[in-house]
């Protein structure tokens, strides 16, 4: 995430953040801010385990209209301070 | 002590497949090198491939089956009533609902042999077999590609040095592509211009002549005004389009709904930036496209997005590759790429 939509948040880098979708949440993965991003845009690695931010979580159903490609990088989110302390 | 030497290759689903000289002292694997003989990867691996001899070898890497008991826990079972077991599921499945009830999926990281003796295994069965990475990743662009210019071999990576301008499209080669990045810089350190859109500031972005950022979900309408802005100046090639091109006219119509304030509208690209990629992309070629089977591909339009980036073709200004590159239109770049090896 970037810096400023960190602010913008009241974020800080190293945290516990919760991001959610109109699918799913993934709950106490760590927040990483840099400067190498679009402010308006997050982004999170891949990975089975709920920690490293698995995104199966956040997409829909829904695939490409042929081609079934899923939307990994076009999923809407929200990000907020972890509920969890863990 | 014995020593042997054997050759190998990286079966971590990555598409350059890494040639690899294994290292074996008594019957155990100690090292693993690249092999320069390897025309592609010449030698040079990654580091998610050498520590292939810790992870063969790994105290936590699975060894013996699993199955869940009732309190949800894992226990160790024995081969024998693990294959017994997984036969009888497939079985009566298919007694019951038929083979295609069945599906084999291989994820990804494993490849090499097994997936290719799973899918011989599907097919004697009658089931599908679905091949990791293929359906969440490839197939979307492949469809795409497909659709606009039919099946095509992709060029040879070193193609790639002959472009004067590259177009990285969504993608980071130089973090996660060692062996494109190479030739990229080579095309570079010979005059080309670099392009990037990302919404990561990626290295290539850093180093590029213009980059910009692009709202994800929106390629599609960025590849769109690009052709309206090639189109709309005339700096398409008649000739390449008139041999070529199928429907033309109202590819051309289509694009011009897309002028480049609506696009920057729905992109986040500015204007400027939209007609200044169309004129180095058009103008400064051979060009070539680098987009990645994830990337844009990873929306739920990504087919679309893929085909309206290969529709780019269309203006004659390019040739791509799904893939990686693509480079002048003749085939004296073949040995222009040779020569410069």
């Amino acid at each position: 995430m970037h810096p400023d939509t960190a602010k913008h948040l009241g974020l800080r880098h190293g945290q516990l953040v919760d991001t959610e979708s109109r699918h799913g949440v993934v709950r106490a993965v760590e927040l990483l801010l840099t400067d190498d991003i679009d402010p308006r845009v997050v982004w999170t690695s891949d990975g089975w385990w709920l920690h490293d931010g698995n995104m199966n979580i956040f997409t829909q159903d829904r695939h490409t209209a042929f081609g079934h490609t899923p939307g990994f990088n076009s999923v809407l989110v929200r990000v907020v301070e972890s509920s969890q302390t863990e | 002590m014995p020593v042997s030497e054997a050759y190998s290759a990286c079966v971590l689903s990555c598409p350059d497949t890494c040639a690899y000289v294994v290292t074996v002292e008594n019957g155990r694997v100690v090292r693993v090198r690249g092999d320069p003989r390897h025309p592609y990867t010449l030698g040079r691996c990654c580091p998610k491939g050498y520590p292939h001899v810790l992870r063969t070898y790994h105290q936590h890497r699975l060894r013996h089956p699993l199955s869940r008991n009732e309190t949800g826990n894992f226990v160790r079972i024995a081969w024998d009533e693990a294959l017994d077991e997984t036969a009888e599921w497939m079985r009566e499945a298919k007694k019951r609902y038929g083979p295609q009830s069945v599906g084999i999926y291989s994820g990804s990281g494993n490849d090499g042999m097994p997936p290719r003796l799973a899918a011989r295994f599907a097919n004697a069965f009658g089931c599908r077999m679905m091949p990791g990475i293929v359906e969440i990743c490839f197939e979307g662009p492949y469809e795409g590609a497909r659709s606009n210019v039919g099946p095509f071999p992709p060029h040879e990576l070193s193609d790639c040095v002959d472009s004067q301008c590259i177009v990285i499209w969504g993608t980071d080669k130089f973090e996660s592509s060692l062996h494109t990045k190479q030739v990229i810089q080579q095309a570079i350190d010979r005059g080309a211009k670099l392009i990037v859109m990302d919404p990561r500031r990626t290295p290539h972005a850093k180093m590029a002549d213009t980059y910009t950022t692009i709202r994800p979900g929106t390629d599609a309408a960025l590849a769109l005004g690009i052709a309206n802005e090639i189109i709309r100046r005339d700096l398409y090639d008649h000739d390449f389009v008139n041999k070529h091109v199928l429907v033309f006219e109202e590819y051309r119509t289509r694009a011009a709904e897309y002028d480049k304030e609506r696009v920057s509208e729905i992109t986040w690209v500015e204007p400027d930036t939209i007609e200044k990629i169309a004129v180095a992309f058009a103008t400064h070629g051979p060009a070539l496209t680098a987009t990645a089977p994830a990337g844009m591909n990873h929306y739920t339009n990504g087919t679309w997005a893929a085909r309206t980036v290969h529709s780019l073709l269309a203006d004659g200004v390019e040739e791509p590759c799904l893939r990686q590159n693509a480079s002048g239109h003749s085939e004296t770049s073949w040995s222009e790429a040779w020569a410069t090896g």
